[in-house]
C-alpha cells in the first residue's frame, strides 16, 4: 500500500501494534478507534453535557457563534499540519498572519487600493514562508530552530519597516469592502465559510493529488522518500509556503473581524494552540500522520470548551483547570487506546 | 480726593521704586537658572516600561522625550518588552549606571520592590508610574484603579439600571491577578452591590487581548442579546467588544464602557458610536506629571528615599458628546 492517504498510514499503524501486542486477536471495535474519532466523540459527550446544563447551547446561532471563535485558529491550524505531516514544524506561523496582515493594513491606510494591499500583504507572508523552507531545506537547520529564529528577525523587520513602533495597525474605515469579510452572510458567519472552504481545499489536496500523498511520504519516512525519487527539498519549501500563506489567509480574517491587527501576537503564546489543535486531533508530531477531519476534531473540542465555559460563565482558573482535563483525557485515551509501539515509535513520539 | 493722593503716591513709589525691583527680580531668576543648570541640566532619566510596544507607555516615553530634550535632560528607555525577569535584571544593571533618577513601571506590586529599595540606597530618586509596588518610594503618579473602577460602575447603573433598561450588564476584565485589575474589580463591585437590579450575566478575562474579548462577547451577546452595558478593562482590548456588538447587529443597542490613557482609536470609536464611554486618563498629563516630578525631586536636594509623594491622575468620562481633537493622542509612527 503507498504511504499516500491518512488511512493507509492509521491502518499501518494499528495493524502494526494489533501484530506485535495481540498476535492471536483481531482489535476489537473499539481499538480500532482514531484518534480524531476519539477527540470528536469527546466533543460530543461535552457538547451532550452543555447542552442540558445551558439552556441555548443546542441553538444553530450559538453553533455559528462557536464556529466563528475557532475560525481563524482552524485555518492556522490546517497550515501548520501540512508542515507537521511532512515532519516539519512552523514556530512563526504566527508571523506571517501578523506581519502579512499588517502589511496590508498598511497599505490600505496610505491609500493603495485593496487587492493592491492584499497582494502586498501576501507577497511578505510568502517571503517568510520561503526563506523558512530554503533554510530547513538546503542548510538543513532543524525546523524548530529556523522556524523560531525567523519567527524573531521577521517580527524586528516588521516593526522597523512596516508597522512602526506601536505594534497596532487599525484598518481604515474607507476600507470597508476588505471589513466586511468579517461579517455574516445568511447569518453564517464569512471567516466560518473560508475556513470550511479551505479546508475542503487542504484536504483534497492532501488526500486526492500527488504532491499531497508525497508530503505524507515525505513525513512517514523522510530518507525513503528521498530514495524513491520525491524531490524532497523542494517538497519542504512547498511545505512551508503553503503553512505561510495559509497563516496570511488566517491573518487577513483576524484583521477583518477586529478591523484591527496587532503584531503583538506573533511574542504570544498562539502557535502553542495552532499545534495543540492540529496534535489534539491526531496530526502526530512524528509526521506522516493526520489529516483535515483531525483539525477539524481539534478545533470543535477547544470551540466547544470555549463556548460553554464563557456561557456558564466559569472563572479563568476553573476554565483553565477544565480545560486541561479534557485535554489530558483525550491524550490519555489516545494511549490506552493506541499504545506506543516499540519497533516502529521514534524518538519524541 | 483722598483716593487721587493715595494714586498718585502709588505712581510715584512705582516709578522711584520700579528698576530696583525688576533688579531683585533679575537676580531671582538668574539664581533659579543657576540652580537650575546646576541641579537638572544634563542629569539623567531612565525609564524602564513593562514594554515600550503599547500605546500607553509610547505616549509617556515619547512626550518625556520631548520634554527632556527641551529642557536638557538625558532620557534613556530601557525596554524589558513584557519579560519580568527581563526588567528585573534592566533595573539592577541600570542600578549600576547610576542615573539621577528612574521612572519604574511595575509588573505587578512585589517582583521589583527590593531593586527599587537598592536603587533609592544607591542614591537614584524613583518614581513608579500607574502601578505602585509595596516599596513606597520618593513619588508616585497613577490611576486610582478602585476608584476608577467605582466610577465606570456608576456610570454603568446609570445608563442601564433606569427604567426600560435590560438591567443586564457584562463584565470583561484583563488579566485577573494583575492589581490594576483587581482595584477596577473591586471598585466596581462596590457599587453593584448597592444596586442588586443590576444583573451581571456575564463576567469574564480576556487577558487584554482583543481576539479573545470579541469570542467571549459574541457568545455572551448570543445568548443576552438584550444585554444593556458590557463594562471592559481597557480600550485596546475591548475593540473586540465592539467589533462583536456590531457584527451582531446590536450597535447602538449594547453600551461600551471602557478606559485608556488617551489612545487611539477610541475617541475615533466613540465619534463611531462603537464605544459609549470611555474614561480616559490622559497619558500626556500623566508623562508631564512625571517628569515634573523628577525636575522637583533633583532640586529638593532630599536624600533619594526620604520623600513620599503621591500623584493620582484625574479622570476624565469621555463621550461622543464632549469627545475633542486633543481627547486621545495620536503616537508617531517611527
Amino acid at each position: 500500500m503507498p504511504p499516500g492517504s491518512s488511512e493507509d498510514v492509521r491502518i499501518n499503524a494499528a495493524g502494526g501494534v494489533a501484530d506485535v501486542a495481540l498476535p492471536a486477536r483481531t482489535p476489537s471495535r473499539l481499538k480500532r478507534l482514531t484518534q480524531e474519532q476519539i477527540v470528536l466523540i469527546t466533543t460530543l459527550v461535552l457538547a451532550g453535557v452543555f447542552a442540558v446544563l445551558i439552556p441555548g447551547f443546542a441553538t444553530v446561532q450559538n453553533l455559528l457563534t462557536l464556529l466563528n471563535s475557532i475560525a481563524v485558529l482552524g485555518i492556522l491550524s490546517l497550515g501548520a499540519a501540512i508542515v507537521i505531516i511532512g515532519r516539519g514544524l512552523d514556530i512563526s506561523q504566527v508571523a506571517s498572519l501578523a506581519i502579512g496582515a499588517a502589511m496590508a493594513a498598511v497599505v490600505m491606510r496610505a491609500g493603495g487600493s485593496i487587492p493592491w494591499a492584499i497582494f502586498c500583504g501576501f507577497a511578505v507572508s510568502l517571503a517568510i514562508g520561503l526563506v523558512n523552507g530554503l533554510v530547513i531545506a538546503f542548510i538543513e537547520v532543524p525546523p524548530l530552530f529556523a522556524t523560531l529564529a525567523t519567527n524573531l528577525l521577521m517580527f524586528g523587520l516588521a516593526q522597523i519597516f512596516i508597522v512602526g513602533s506601536t505594534l497596532l495597525v487599525y484598518v481604515p474605515a474607507s476600507a470597508a469592502s476588505f471589513l466586511a469579510l468579517g461579517h455574516s452572510v445568511a447569518r453564517v458567519p464569512i471567516p466560518v465559510l473560508i475556513f470550511l472552504g479551505l479546508a475542503l481545499l487542504v484536504h483534497l489536496f492532501l488526500s486526492r493529488t500527488r504532491m499531497g500523498r508525497f508530503i505524507y511520504a515525505h513525513g512517514d519516512n523522510p530518507e525513503a522518500a528521498r530514495l524513491s525519487g520525491i524531490p524532497t527539498r523542494p517538497l519542504t519549501v512547498l511545505e512551508y509556503s503553503l503553512s505561510a500563506v495559509i497563516g496570511y489567509l488566517a491573518g487577513l480574517v483576524l484583521m477583518a473581524t477586529l478591523s484591527s491587527i496587532d503584531t503583538q501576537i506573533v511574542m504570544g503564546t498562539e502557535i502553542f494552540n495552532v499545534i495543540l489543535v492540529a496534535v489534539l486531533g491526531g496530526v502526530s508530531l512524528v509526521g506522516g500522520r493526520g489529516s483535515v477531519l483531525s483539525v477539524i476534531a481539534g478545533g470543535l473540542l477547544i470551540g466547544v470548551m470555549l463556548d460553554g465555559m464563557t456561557l456558564l460563565n466559569l472563572g479563568n482558573d476553573t476554565q483553565n483547570i477544565f480545560r486541561g482535563l479534557v485535554l489530558l483525557a483525550a491524550i490519555v485515551g489516545d494511549n490506552l487506546l493506541h499504545p506506543r509501539d516499540e519497533e516502529t515509535a521514534r524518538h519524541g513520539d | 480726593m483722598r483716593r487721587l493722593l493715595g494714586g498718585m503716591m502709588a505712581l510715584a513709589a512705582l516709578v522711584c521704586l520700579g528698576p530696583d525691583i525688576a533688579a531683585a527680580q533679575g537676580n531671582t531668576a538668574q539664581e533659579l537658572q543657576e540652580q537650575w543648570k546646576k541641579d537638572v541640566a544634563g542629569k539623567t532619566v531612565v525609564y524602564i516600561p513593562v514594554a515600550y510596544s503599547v500605546p500607553l507607555t509610547r505616549i509617556w516615553g515619547e512626550r518625556m522625550q520631548m520634554i527632556a530634550d527641551r529642557l536638557g535632560i538625558k532620557f534613556q528607555v530601557r525596554d524589558p518588552n513584557f519579560n519580568t525577569q527581563r526588567e528585573e535584571q534592566l533595573l539592577t544593571a541600570e542600578i549600576g549606571q547610576h542615573p539621577d533618577v528612574l521612572i519604574v513601571h511595575n509588573p505587578n506590586v512585589q517582583v521589583l520592590a527590593p531593586a527599587l529599595r537598592q536603587a533609592e540606597n544607591a542614591g537614584i530618586y524613583v518614581i513608579q508610574i500607574n502601578m505602585a509596588s509595596r516599596y513606597k518610594s520618593d513619588a508616585f503618579i497613577g490611576v486610582q484603579p478602585n476608584e476608577l473602577g467605582a466610577q465606570m460602575a456608576d456610570a454603568v447603573v446609570k445608563a442601564c439600571g433606569g427604567p426600560g433598561a435590560s438591567h443586564k450588564i457584562a463584565l470583561m476584565d484583563g488579566e485577573v491577578t494583575s492589581a490594576y485589575s483587581l482595584g477596577i474589580m473591586e471598585g466596581a463591585t462596590s457599587v453593584f452591590k448597592k444596586h442588586p437590579d443590576i444583573q451581571i450575566v456575564s463576567n469574564q478575562a480576556a487577558n487584554w487581548d482583543s481576539k479573545t474579548a470579541h469570542d467571549k462577547a459574541a457568545t455572551v451577546l448570543q445568548a443576552h442579546p438584550d444585554l444593556c452595558g458590557y463594562m471592559g478593562w481597557w480600550s485596546g482590548q475591548d475593540s473586540g467588544i465592539a467589533q462583536a456588538v456590531k457584527q451582531a447587529g446590536l450597535l447602538g443597542k449594547v453600551k461600551i464602557f471602557t478606559t485608556d490613557g488617551g489612545e487611539q482609536p477610541a475617541c475615533q470609536y466613540l465619534k463611531e458610536g462603537l464605544f459609549y464611554e470611555d474614561f480616559i486618563y490622559p497619558a500626556v498629563l500623566q508623562a508631564d506629571q512625571m517628569m515634573s516630578t523628577a525636575v522637583t525631586l533633583l532640586q529638593s536636594h532630599t536624600k533619594p528615599g526620604t520623600m513620599h509623594v503621591a500623584i493620582f491622575s484625574p479622570v476624565v468620562p469621555t463621550t461622543a458628546d464632549n469627545v475633542t481633537s486633543t481627547s486621545c493622542t495620536e503616537l508617531s509612527q517611527k
